[in-house]
């Protein structure tokens, strides 16, 4: 992206840019190297998307002229999270939660310099074949509860921003850490929809409420029970290997899906089940208010049986199945994608298998999304969510065909940000109401409304709609491998 | 024609209250019979939002999709309203891709039809569709996705009190618009709702708001034996009168579903 900063650029008069690892809507976290230390460390740039510029010379970064007060406000919440998160790991000194090295004002904006770590996402670790039992997810939860939020929640700090994305797995020896301090996310930018959110695992009481720049934090409706909220969807995707609805979906629908008793997850204990479904109570005060409370008492409301919960917090008497660093290292995480990884995907694309499905189906939308997956008893007993391996990921949007023109459905930009391993299957789905036909490598062919054929391709897919009249054609791509 | 002086069964109107332009959108397609009656309708409401022109933009996108979706269609379908859903939304994100200056801009969508005396309809955001019913009560038949549903629930939990700042600072924002990304949160009535105890159907963008639901029934009640165009006057006048400083765009589809009853 042009606004990045190059490789090369000098933050702070000590680091080197090497790559940028990823961006969000309010920074960009770049790879760099310590040029005394010779290590490398992840610098985060506070540069809040659609508020800012950069000039393209001397890499300054301007707010836009409607937009200095918040930018500014945004920019110390931004220091404040890396000033609170130092003393934090100053306190408590561990492995938990992301070390920051120090901080830079400069170029008009604020980096914070945090340690890299070498790891993946919880999800992809989750999904990954490496491992892994029930009780590993179990002592990973413990650990994040005891070990990274009671900590901050003890400094009276919220991370705000719990997700799959920012929990990471450390290749070294297999436990969490949390990156990426949500503090400085919920500037009053937005007009008139929630989007700044993460949908999915964002508690209720973070769509009602807006942290301002002109007003004092006493009447924030968010504490440690949002935190625990976060925690408790996230484990909830690992456990069930697709997301829970949004929290005021959830809320208005009264969703009383619980994962405790499910005969699928027999596996699981049923107090940690419990757990995850007391922590995921819409209403913020139906949910434990602190670590503690979580940890030490189930939710009554919700007990069938209970078994004590294990007590061997952080101590590894379970024997784990995690490998060695060597085979982890070429697992990425999405959060900090390494540039030769990146470059390597580019050149993987063009010699991408990629497994053609293609259905055209009567079947309007709501039909045809995946059916819920449960997981084979057998299975079960071993392995958990074998059945979330098969779709890693999924990406889904719609395309306009023309009826003269042949239209691409950018099948290699959508794989680019899927930022998948370089050598991985894809399945694709396209849906339509009506005739269309397809051009790839290999040929043409016309569908028919209710053909089903398979194939496999390389490189680029065209579209053309066959009745005169252009339409519309869902595609879906899932990542198999 | 002589049919050309009979009275339609709807009637829509359109103010720009306080605002600088007027940013909802609206749009109507109707068949007759051989007899002129009409027997089939589609009634579009859009309300844009999002900086400069962008809302205006956006709702008019929205409705002329919706229009082409019914119009080049051989018959009125109720099909065609995730059609119409799709098809809005794709052609808002092709015009944010054309032009990156209208990037943020978005609409509610409301898309009413009625076929044989049964009202169907596909419905993002916050514009509310209302029936009045025989008994003279007020519904509203479809979802709303604005926060209100969530923080009423909210105050009814006592975690939040009405007069929390943020109660009236999140209220109208929405959790789901058609603006060109994926829309997960929609409502979808393809089942149909029997009209036969619907007095009228109202269809209108948030700017009624203005006034109470108690004070739309009345209007509604009021005026209800002169039909839909004297019911869609009372209101917008009513909200007029309210002479509040900060007025919404308002605009207003009243429709009486008796005439498609009959064939």
């Amino acid at each position: 992206m042009k606004d990045e900063l190059p490789s090369g650029t000098i933050i702070g008069n000590d680091y080197r840019v090497i790559n940028t690892l990823g961006r969000g809507g309010f920074g960009i976290t770049y790879k760099c190297e310590d040029i005394r230390l010779k290590h490398i460390v992840a610098v985060k740039e506070y540069y809040p998307e659609g508020m800012v510029d950069r000039t393209p010379t001397t890499f300054k970064v301007s707010p836009a002229s409607n937009s200095v007060d918040i930018f500014s406000w945004g920019k110390k919440k931004f220091l404040l999270e890396g000033t609170t998160l130092a003393a934090i790991q100053h306190k408590y000194s561990n492995e938990f939660i992301v070390k920051i090295i120090r901080f830079v004002e400069e170029r008009g904006t604020a980096y914070l310099v945090m340690e890299f770590i070498d790891g993946m996402q919880i999800d992809d670790f989750a999904n990954s074949n490496k491992i892994i039992s029930a009780t590993q997810v179990e002592k990973l939860f413990r650990n994040l509860c005891l070990k990274a939020l009671k900590p901050i929640h003890d400094s009276s700090f919220y991370h705000r921003d719990i997700k799959p994305a920012n929990i990471l797995i450390r290749n070294s020896n297999g436990e969490p850490v949390i990156i990426d301090f949500g503090a400085a996310r919920q500037t009053s930018g937005g007009k008139s929809t929630v989007a700044l959110l993460t949908p999915r695992y964002s508690a209720v009481e973070q769509y009602a409420s807006q942290e301002d720049m002109d007003e004092d934090e006493n009447h924030d409706l968010c504490g440690p029970f949002t935190d625990i909220y976060s925690l408790a969807a996230t484990f909830y995707y690992i456990i069930r290997g697709e997301p829970p609805l949004d929290a005021p979906s959830r809320l208005l629908n009264e969703s009383t899906e619980k994962l405790v008793g499910d005969p699928t997850l027999s596996h699981y204990s049923a107090n940690f089940l419990m757990q995850i479904d007391w922590g995921m109570k819409p209403i913020p005060k139906d949910r434990p208010q602190t670590i503690d409370e979580w940890l030490s008492a189930p939710d009554t409301s919700t007990t069938q049986t209970s078994s004590p919960v294990s007590k061997s917090v952080g101590a590894s008497t379970q024997k784990e199945e995690i490998e060695a660093d060597g085979t982890s290292e070429s697992l990425s995480n999405k959060q900090l994608t390494d540039g030769s990884q990146t470059s390597n995907f580019k050149l993987g694309i063009v010699a991408v298998f990629v497994m053609l499905v293609l259905i055209v189906t009567l079947l309007p939308d709501s039909e045809i999304q995946e059916p819920k997956k449960l997981v084979a008893k057998q299975q079960a007993k071993t392995k958990v969510i074998p059945s979330t391996k098969k779709e890693l990921q999924k990406s889904a949007w719609l395309i306009g065909v023309d009826a003269v023109e042949w239209t691409s459905i950018e099948l290699h930009e959508k794989l680019k940000y899927m930022q998948t391993e370089p050598d991985g299957l894809f399945e694709l789905k396209l849906h339509a109401e009506e005739p269309f036909r397809i051009k790839t490598q290999k040929g043409m062919a016309t569908t028919k409304a209710d053909a089903k054929s398979f194939g496999q391709i390389n490189g680029e897919v065209f579209l053309k709609s066959v009745n005169g009249t252009p339409q519309k054609v869902r595609v879906e791509i899932t990542q198999t491998k | 024609m002589a049919q050309q002086s009979q009275i339609l069964p709807f009637f829509a109107i359109q103010i720009i209250g306080k605002r600088d332009g007027q940013e909802d959108s609206y749009g109507i397609c109707y068949e007759f019979n051989k007899h002129n009656n009409p027997i089939t309708g589609c009634f579009v409401l859009a309300d844009g939002m999002g900086g400069h022109s962008g809302g205006n933009v956006a709702s008019q996108i929205a409705v002329d999709s919706v229009k082409l979706v019914f119009e080049s269609g051989d018959c009125f379908d109720e099909r065609m309203l995730r059609d119409s859903l799709s098809s809005a939304n794709l052609n808002i994100a092709e015009c944010i891709k054309v032009d990156n200056s209208l990037e943020g801009m978005g609409t509610t969508l409301v898309v009413l039809t009625i076929i044989d005396g049964t009202a169907f309809w596909v419905s993002v955001g916050d514009s509310p569709l209302y029936c009045l019913d025989m008994n003279n009560e007020l519904h509203m038949l479809n979802e709303d996705h604005s926060m209100r549903p969530v923080l009423d629930q909210l105050v009814e939990s006592g975690t939040l009190s009405k007069d929390h700042p943020d109660y009236y600072k999140k209220v109208t924002q929405l959790r789901s618009a058609l603006t060109g990304e994926n829309v997960e949160l929609y409502d979808l009535n393809t089942d149909g709702k029997s009209l036969d105890n619907c007095r009228f159907l109202i269809l209108s963008t948030d700017g009624i708001d203005t006034l109470s639901k108690q004070e739309a029934k009345d209007i509604i009640v009021a005026n209800a034996d002169n039909g839909a165009k004297e019911i869609a006057t009372a209101l917008v006048n009513a909200v007029d009168k309210k002479g509040s400083t900060k007025q919404d765009n308002t605009t207003l589809i009243v429709i009486d579903p008796k005439a498609y009853k009959t064939i």
